[in-house]
């Protein structure tokens, strides 16, 4: 892992369009702005890790299947 | 465009009913262009199906037949990537997981997928500021809707749509 010292008001670049920004440090929390491309999800962590999860247990497997009933393509 | 499912075989979509979803599904990121599909018996519930990946479906039902006093509060920056106005109505539908026992069937409240139908664009946004989770039991969202008389006539029909699906 690349760690890095910053300090309030600076800021990180991630490749060419993602800007990290440290706006606040109080004690143990650190506020940060992101400044991110549309196609980039920004999302905490531990969130991410348990919608993630949740898709991969809802995400059909091979026990669905078709086409013995009818099928149509809806909105 | 012909979708080749790996759960349904064939199908053919037309290009109008295709959803774009700019950032995938939250941990699929490759998949990004979805259609909604209905199959017979299993109604109000549809399948999420990826159009680029043959594998990739999720069951979803809307979120007014599941969890009727469901709250979403969607972010300006989601409301503007998927170019909602203040008049346009959005479709919300929540993601069903089904275990081997249906009546273990949970529905994903924390990340409901939001369509704005007009512009065929999609989201699995996070809905995190009224204290829902990932996996909320649907048999017990019936057993209390039914305790509280706010059942409706499509409650039980909807739970053996699941087992149907299963």
């Amino acid at each position: 892992m690349l760690v890095l010292t910053r300090k309030k008001k600076q800021s990180l670049m991630l490749g060419d369009d993602i800007e990290v920004h440290i706006l606040e440090v109080n004690g143990d929390q650190v506020r940060i702005g992101i400044v991110a491309p549309d196609s980039v999800r920004v999302l905490r962590r531990e969130i991410y890790h348990d919608v993630a999860a949740a898709n991969q247990a809802a995400a059909v497997g091979s026990r669905v299947s078709g086409p013995a009933k009818k099928i149509t393509p809806g909105i | 465009m012909k979708l080749k499912s790996r759960h349904f075989g064939e199908i053919e979509v037309e290009d109008d009913k295709i959803i774009e979803f700019g950032q995938g599904m939250i941990g699929f990121p490759q998949a990004k262009r979805f259609c909604l599909l209905s199959q017979e018996g299993i109604a109000p519930y549809q399948w999420l199906h990826a159009v680029d990946q043959p594998d990739l479906a999720f069951l979803v039902a809307p979120q007014l037949l599941l969890y009727p006093q469901y709250e979403l509060t969607l972010s300006d920056c989601e409301a503007a990537r998927l170019r909602f106005s203040e008049s346009d109505q959005a479709v919300v539908l929540l993601v069903v997981t089904l275990p081997a026992d249906p009546k273990d069937a949970t529905m994903n409240l924390l990340a409901p997928v939001v369509i704005h139908e007009a512009e065929r664009l999609g989201a699995q946004v996070i809905n995190e500021r009224h204290g829902y989770t990932v996996r909320h039991r649907i048999q017990d969202e019936m057993r209390s809707q039914a305790k509280e008389g706010t059942s409706h006539a499509g409650a039980n029909q909807e739970k053996e749509a699941v087992a149907d699906a299963g």
